[in-house]
């Protein structure tokens, strides 16, 4: 690193991605920050009032029970599903790559394995949807298997009781690839030598696994991990298009309790504070995302 | 004996990340009763029924779907990788006041969640007059990609000997020369990763177009196999062929991202 001899140089690099930041992520936080102590909904805001922490104590506090029971519903959703899919994926993903780390076709299994991650979207989910139909495949399937008690009539995601957990499949169907790979990266990346040096000193497999492998794997199970939290406590495309976040708001999460209560409620002052408030759980588990991305400047 | 279980359970693996795939394929050459009376099965039981992609295609104005994504989806891009990478080159090579400050502030972004700054921005970009514009749509979505895209950047400029650097300032390249003619290049790899993940996340982002578009010529196509399926009957032979009409670029790209995308999350994340 140098000092510059022109000292603008530096900021003129600089200066095309603050100023896009300046006029899009600044004055949204700023605003929307604003917004959650007004009451407002759209349009002009000199119709705004401001109300102090009125819209907080409504979904907080219980001042309007419906909408503080459909919040920590909300919050139970995220946690569920991002705790689901890490104790679901990160042991899937680390059996299925040490199954793939010595095998010959291994090119060929990422390919197929690769699939999921780059396709979910949009259309992805309405196929799940269709998978999830009450005649479609996984209905089906359990009639098939003799297993009718898991086939739900409406469908598993017509149903309250099952509805969460058709998004918690498909969130592990398009999570586990991505940890399945950076997994195998990390298996194929270790030196060969460490596991012969441990052999020579008689070191049992079991041993090696748990002194060599796994510690070395710490990174990224650290990195997967903070991945598919904070991935799960952004998820709105999923449960927008599978399930709208019912029924009776049995699979609503943070996203589509934010977007109904301002694009459909026009409540903007309570969708801003539902915002905020999930920023600061969220912020936790964003902590951690930022040490992971500290590089050393 | 472990080789044949070992292949079994890749196998069964392969098929779970196949079977979704391969059921809209099916379902998309279905006919409409065929799809009505075995939406179970991933395969049509009658002869395929082409037709039902020219009618998608055209009916619903597709074509116009597709040309909105592929300018959304390049700009984007473009955008990203210009900025960020001037950026980065910044960060990565000079000393000088505030920059941890501007880093840590970029990094930050990350921290927030889309969704809470959804109606200001939405506010913000309708009072520029921007509502059902490429520009209104593109530049939340390059501003979004900052951090990453910074973070993977700027780690990666970093690995690049200095020497070069000085070496072309003694030829008398002036910095912007620099940047472009020798980190530009250089950072290929790096270019390539975060050129993928832009183009997977804004070919499938919906929730920022879905508000600020409302115009039906504006649509990208995700928003198109919204609109497919909100008639009040679902026929799903149409709308699986929109979703693959939808998903197929992303298919033909396959190959060359694979490579790209897993050398990235390399960059990124193992670090041995």
């Amino acid at each position: 690193m140098i000092k510059s001899r022109n000292k603008w140089v530096p900021y003129l690099f600089l200066l095309p991605g603050v100023l896009l930041f300046l006029a899009i992520g600044i004055y949204s936080v700023g605003f929307s920050i604003m917004l959650s102590f007004y009451n407002w909904s759209g349009i002009d805001f000199s119709t705004a009032r401001f109300e102090g922490l009125a819209n907080f104590r409504q979904f907080l506090l219980g001042d309007d029970p419906i909408v503080t029971r459909n919040f920590y519903n909300a919050v139970l959703h995220n946690l569920v599903i991002a705790v689901s899919q890490v104790v679901v994926v990160v042991p899937i993903a680390l059996v299925l790559a040490f199954v793939l780390q010595n095998t010959k076709a291994a090119s060929w299994y990422r390919t197929i394995y690769f699939l999921p991650m780059i396709a979910s979207g949009v259309a992805i989910f309405y196929v799940w949807k269709g998978l999830f139909e009450p005649t479609g495949a996984f209905n089906s399937l359990f009639l098939w298997l003799g297993l009718d008690f898991l086939a739900v009539p409406g469908g598993m995601l017509g149903s309250s009781s099952t509805s969460l957990l058709g998004i918690i499949l498909t969130s592990i169907w398009g999570g586990l690839p991505g940890t399945l790979i950076l997994y195998y990266a990390g298996l194929t990346s270790i030196d060969p030598t460490l596991y012969e040096a441990a052999s020579v000193d008689g070191a049992k497999k079991s041993t090696m696994i748990m002194k060599i492998t796994w510690p070395l794997l710490k990174p990224i199970t650290l990195i997967a991990v903070i991945q598919m939290v904070n991935g799960a406590f952004q998820a709105f495309e999923n449960v927008f298009i599978m399930t709208g976040g019912g029924p009776a708001g049995s699979s609503e999460v943070i996203g589509t309790l934010v977007y109904r209560t301002a694009f459909l409620n026009n409540d903007y002052g309570l969708a801003s504070a539902i915002g905020w408030v999930s920023f600061l759980i969220t912020g936790v588990i964003a902590i951690f995302s930022i040490r992971s991305f500290q590089a050393d400047i | 004996m472990v080789k044949l279980i070992k292949h079994v359970v890749l196998v069964l693996y392969g098929l779970t990340c196949l079977y979704p795939f391969v059921w809209m394929i099916g379902t998309s050459l279905k006919t409409s009763q065929d799809a009505l009376a075995n939406p179970q099965s991933p395969f049509p039981q009658a002869a395929p029924a082409w037709s039902t992609f020219g009618e998608v295609w055209n009916k619903l104005n597709f074509y116009q779907f597709f040309v909105n994504s592929v300018i959304v989806s390049a700009v984007v891009i473009v955008g990203v990788i210009l900025i960020y990478t001037m950026m980065a080159f910044s960060f990565a090579k000079f000393i000088y006041r505030g920059k941890k400050f501007i880093y840590y502030m970029f990094i930050a972004l990350l921290l927030v969640p889309g969704v809470t700054t959804l109606i200001p921005l939405y506010i913000n970009m309708t009072n520029l007059g921007l509502q059902n514009t490429y520009v209104g749509m593109i530049l939340p979505m390059i501003n979004g990609a900052a951090p990453f895209a910074i973070f993977l950047f700027t780690s990666y400029f970093r690995t690049i000997s200095h020497e070069l650097y000085e070496s072309a300032v003694l030829d008398g390249c002036d910095n912007f020369k620099i940047y472009y003619r020798i980190y530009l290049p250089l950072a290929l790899p790096a270019i390539g990763t975060i050129a993928i993940l832009n183009f997977i996340g804004s070919w499938n982002n919906i929730l920022w177009p879905m508000i600020i578009v409302d115009s039906r010529d504006m649509f990208t196509l995700p928003m198109g196999l919204m609109y497919l399926d909100s008639s009040s009957f679902k026929k799903w032979n149409e709308l699986m062929a929109g979703a693959l009409i939808t998903v197929i670029p992303i298919l033909v790209a396959f190959p060359f991202m694979q490579k790209m995308y897993v050398k990235g999350m390399t960059v990124g994340s193992v670090k041995m």
